[in-house]
């Protein structure tokens, strides 16, 4: 009786979990500012919206910096796990006003990090309209 | 204890018909989950993001593009890789990504056929008012050849397949012949037989 009970439970389960599919599990996101001396100024904001993913990277550090008159974004992740880690991640571009620029064709991109281990990621704005981007990151699936 | 395993087996039967269903269904373009170690979309979009943010990003080629917008000719991929890819595919993104930043043009000869033709008949059936005419020998030679090479290294060793892909990319400068510029993507993909199914 206890273990038929236990079996429906699983069965339930199971197919709980057949049925999830992958979202960003984290999504960083820098809007670039010029100050009165010309110096860029950067407000980030991180977004954790999966606890797991949370417990098993940080985002540490956002910059950028221009190349011309593009903008390359950089991105430190610093893994809290001992095991090496697959994730997916992409960056998503912004002009001044906030509209989307690659918002339909930005990619996801594999990463692994090793245990512990600290990387970093970059990505380019796709013209030079680019001030403001955001990082998505999930798991790999 | 007779309705519990009622419920199992209509629980059972329920996800084995639910799993057994066919269905299409759009997927997401840009995903990055690999089916297999052949060359798939996300390799080809890897590739070309990877080359044109490197060019991009080269201080000499930041610094020519800033005040104009050279002319490029785009060069056959050379595939050495053991399958039969659509290689155009990948310098046609490369191109595609080059324009929409602005710092390139390009030429394109493999519609050169049709351009010809077009202006033929400009220029030679009288239906086209010869002060609108375009005439031959007037366009832009390139500045610049984009040059690549794609290669593949596959290994087998019992359960565990790995194909390692290298695409080199150069860009060459015709009146010189200097190489200008010139990077490489690299992608590894491990496929292990699992010991139970295929």
């Amino acid at each position: 009786m206890q273990l038929l009970k236990l079996a429906a439970l699983l069965i339930v389960g199971l197919i709980a979990l057949y049925g999830c599919s992958p979202t960003a599990g984290a999504e960083g996101r820098a809007k670039v500012g010029w100050r009165d001396d010309g110096a860029p100024m950067l407000n980030t904001k991180v977004v954790y919206n999966s606890t797991s993913l949370s417990r098993k990277v940080a985002i540490e550090e956002m910059t950028s910096s221009k190349s011309g008159d593009m903008l390359l974004a950089q991105v430190t992740l610093r893994s809290k796990a001992g095991e090496t880690l697959s994730f997916q991640y992409k960056f998503e571009w912004f002009d001044l006003n906030g509209l989307a620029l690659n918002a339909s064709s930005a990619i996801w991109k594999p990463l692994i990090i090793y245990g512990k281990e600290s990387k970093t990621i970059q990505g380019l704005a796709p013209d030079p309209r680019g001030r403001d981007y955001k990082l998505l990151l999930r798991d790999a699936e | 204890m007779k309705r519990i395993l009622l419920g199992c087996t209509m629980l059972l039967a329920l996800a084995l018909i639910a799993g057994c269903a066919s269905k299409v269904q759009y997927g997401d373009a840009g995903s990055a989950t690999p089916l297999s170690v052949d060359f798939g979309s996300s390799d080809l979009q890897q590739i070309a993001e990877a080359m044109v943010d490197s060019l991009l990003t080269f201080p000499p080629i930041v610094e020519m593009t800033t005040q104009r917008r050279p002319v490029i000719a785009v060069d056959r991929v050379k595939n050495k890789t053991m399958q039969h890819i659509d290689t155009e595919s990948i310098t046609d993104s490369i191109r595609a990504k080059l324009m929409r930043s602005g710092k390139f043009r390009f030429i394109d000869r493999t519609t050169d056929d049709a351009l010809i033709e077009e202006l033929t008949i400009q220029q030679e059936s009288g239906l086209v008012d010869p002060r609108t005419a375009v005439a031959f020998g007037q366009q832009i030679g390139a500045e610049f050849l984009l040059t690549s090479n794609f290669s593949e290294i596959r290994q087998r060793q019992g359960s565990i397949t790995d194909t390692y892909y290298k695409f080199t990319m150069t860009l060459r400068n015709l009146r010189t012949g200097i190489l200008e510029w010139s990077d490489e993507k690299e992608i590894r993909k491990t496929f292990k037989r699992s010991t139970f199914g295929r």
